[in-house]
């Protein structure tokens, strides 16, 4: 699997009073703007994808990471390692950030040279005095190794657990020499549909936000149904699938390393039926043609709590058509993607009414169409009514752009990401809060670390005066003598293509009954402060 | 066949078979392969890597080694509407297919998913009272609890309502020791920052 995510910061120019007259015009390189690395290191099979996080800056140059898969068959050794080194430019934009990334990965097979990352950012105007901001795609420091354990192969490692979604993934009915080989497979197929296609999204344009480990867990036998295997897997009847979730539960205690906070779950069963389950513990056959979207309709069950969008006689656009507000009226249930009410939808989508929803990847060539109340969800082919035509969670299968998730599913599923995270990892030096700034004397730099600066952005406001995207440092040798209060702002710059409901409060059909993911929208911001004394 | 050919010498005839047999297996990969693409498609603004519209079914391989078999559920929904087959090698329904059929185990799974998002939404908010008369609803129903979740919201919400030595003692012993529970971030975030 590779990956190679390139990048746009604009640096913008402000008037700002408290910066000291300028000694450093910027040349002509410099009024360019920089190029920075970014996202530098991937792996192919067996390897890990981290983030490699360069900087931009006035003048910047870097290289993104380059790593090696896996090599030894036993899995013992391989992974990734990346650097990403930028240098920063003074004198226009004193962007300075270096950044870089390394990630350990437990390979298997033979891994090729993983692609380096490549972004470019840090506009800014020729001789025109620096303004103190940059590092706007990156300036992270570099990522830890993600520990999963004595069988873990840490196949997205992309910051440390605790802000990070941890998605564990267990093995079942792999040999100690198929894990190593299908076990790859099946996984890398569910990932790069989760990460790299549309009907994936919003997980591509979120990846950084989750870690993953894979637990190559050996069965004595290959397959299942050829004989026991791990944690039981088979048939669990109605085309649902089964393990012995203590066996799983017990592995975990045994292996995962407490480090590894888990907020989803899977088994990946060696098989090819068409058997999965979408529960606290979501399971897919692996090897299925129709497994990766298997994994990511089944995670809309058990990760987001999404409802089916098929009717009773059909699925997809034959279940019914848009009825545009009208219908007959049903019960209203605690998933936000079906509702009983045509005309308000319950408070669940009113606000994606008569929209079409973009694509991520490729806006023009669209997702899942026009946003209504379609005839026809959750089991039944009258009185509940469905987001749109089709979708993910009504008929999953293929790559087709129209069996993404649909505006109200994507904005579900960015909620629940924002229930575990924060924006920022960490800053440097270490910020207060708006109400207690952090005193700092003459830092010279302040840094706000976030979890992806392309998903992530930076207001920065100094002495009340605020900078909007800013990047994510402020060279303080810019200030005037003197003490001043510096705030950085970090928030989702998602735009309201992809989220609507951003008052964290819960749709009026479910206020106070089934409660929502909706209040986590509020997570998705996150004030830093320091009190800065400028020699 | 002409008189031309049965005039041949064996060997002949049976590189001509061979030749025929690989036409043959050919043709009908090709069928089976290209058979998708030929389907009409919707128009588009711009060349698409990607489908635009998915077919109601789907094209399912074998990739895993077989299994014994087992019992298998209706290939029919009540409705009349095919299932999908569990079995990749089984001759697709034509038209659309349900994904699966709707049990009461599938609606079980899915009061769960329910259940336990609601939990999550009044955690969120630091509910502890919702999040107990939704608890007691929750070990009501699914009394297994194999993934030790009831244990750790009691304890965020006791977190919440009586913060104190005792609530932090429980909590830190849930988050040293069920490393399996989705809940442990959550207890962290709560009852030990």
């Amino acid at each position: 699997m590779s990956q190679a995510r390139g990048h746009f910061v604009l640096v913008t120019m402000f008037s700002m009073p408290w910066i000291s007259a300028c000694s450093g015009d910027t040349t002509a390189d410099d009024a360019s703007g920089g190029t920075a690395a970014l996202g530098g290191t991937t792996a192919s099979v067996g390897g890990s994808v981290s983030s490699g996080r360069g900087g931009t800056g006035g003048k910047a140059s870097g290289t993104g990471g380059t790593s090696a898969g896996g090599t030894s068959p036993t899995g013992a050794a391989g992974g990734s390692a990346g650097t990403a080194v930028v240098e920063a430019g003074r004198g226009g934009i004193a962007g300075q950030a270096a950044g870089g990334s390394s990630g350990a990965g437990v390979g298997n097979a033979a891994g090729s040279a993983g692609s380096s990352g490549a972004a470019s950012g840090g506009a800014t105007s020729a001789g025109a005095g620096g303004t103190g901001f940059g590092g706007g795609a990156a300036g992270g420091p570099p990522v830890a190794a993600l520990d999963c354990g004595k069988d873990g192969w840490a196949v997205e490692n992309h910051g440390p657990p605790q802000n990070r979604v941890n998605y564990l993934i267990l093995g079942d009915g792999y040999t100690a020499e198929t894990v190593n080989t299908t076990l790859v497979t099946h996984v890398n197929a569910a990932l790069k549909r989760r990460f790299e296609t549309e009907s994936g999204q919003p997980y591509g344009r979120y990846r950084n936000f989750v870690n993953i480990c894979v637990a190559k867990v050996a069965s004595p036998n290959d397959g299942i149904g050829n004989g026991p295997t791990a944690f039981d897997g088979g048939n669990g009847g109605d085309r649902l699938a089964k393990v012995n979730e203590s066996k799983v539960t017990q592995y975990i205690k045994d292996n995962i390393p407490a480090t590894f906070e888990i907020d989803w779950k899977a088994v990946v069963l060696n098989q090819s039926e068409w058997e999965n389950t979408g529960a606290v513990l979501m399971l897919w056959s692996g090897g299925n043609n129709e497994g990766p979207g298997a994994a990511l309709h089944e995670g809309g069950h058990g990760f987001h709590q999404l409802a089916d969008e098929y009717c009773a006689t059909d699925t997809g656009a034959g279940c019914g058509d848009d009825t545009n507000g009208t219908g007959t009226k049903g019960s209203e249930s605690s998933e936000v993607n079906s509702t009983g009410d045509p005309t308000t939808t319950g408070g669940k989508w009113d606000l994606w009414l008569g929209t079409t929803q973009k694509g991520l990847n490729v806006p023009d060539k669209g997702a899942t169409g026009v946003q209504g109340t379609f005839q026809g969800s959750r089991y039944v082919d009258t009185g509940q009514y469905r987001p749109s035509s089709n979708s993910m969670m009504n008929s999953l299968f293929t790559e087709a752009v129209d069996t993404s998730f649909n505006s109200v599913s994507r904005e579900q599923i960015i909620f629940s990401i924002w229930r575990a995270v924060r924006p920022v990892d960490s800053t440097e030096p270490a910020a207060g809060t708006t109400a207690a700034p952090t005193a700092v004397s003459n830092p010279g730099t302040l840094k706000v670390n976030v979890i992806d600066p392309a998903v992530i952005s930076v207001d920065w406001t100094v002495d009340g005066t605020k900078h909007e995207n800013a990047g994510t440092t402020f060279d303080t040798s810019v200030l005037t003598s003197g003490m001043h209060t510096v705030v950085a702002k970090a928030y989702d710059n998602a735009s309201t293509d992809l989220v609507k409901l951003r008052t964290s409060t819960c749709p009026s059909s479910i206020k106070d009954k089934f409660y929502c993911h909706a209040t986590s929208w509020k997570n998705s911001e996150q004030e830093v402060a320091w009190t800065v004394t400028s020699p | 066949m002409n008189v031309h050919e049965l005039d041949r010498p064996r060997g002949t005839r049976r590189h001509l078979a061979l030749a025929v047999a690989v036409l043959g297996a050919l043709a009908v990969w090709t069928v089976v392969h290209l058979a998708p693409w030929l389907e009409p498609r919707a128009a588009t603004l711009h060349p698409a890597p990607e489908a635009e519209i998915a077919p109601k079914i789907a094209f399912p391989t074998r990739s895993a080694p077989l299994r014994a078999p087992v019992e298998r559920a209706p290939e029919v929904a009540e409705d009349g509407l095919p299932i999908m087959p569990a079995d990749p090698s089984a001759p697709m329904p034509a038209g659309p297919v349900h994904p699966h059929p709707t049990t009461p185990a599938h609606l079980r799974i899915y009061r769960e998913n329910n259940l336990l998002g609601a939990l999550n939404g009044a955690l969120d908010v630091k509910d502890a009272s919702g999040m107990r008369r939704l608890l007691a609803q929750y070990r009501e129903e699914y009394p297994e609890d194999p993934h030790e979740l009831q244990a750790g919201y009691a304890i965020i919400a006791d977190c919440l309502d009586h913060p104190g030595n005792a609530s932090t003692a429980a909590a830190s012993h849930y988050y040293d020791t069920e490393l399996a529970s989705t809940l442990r971030r959550y207890v962290r975030r709560h009852c030990l920052e």
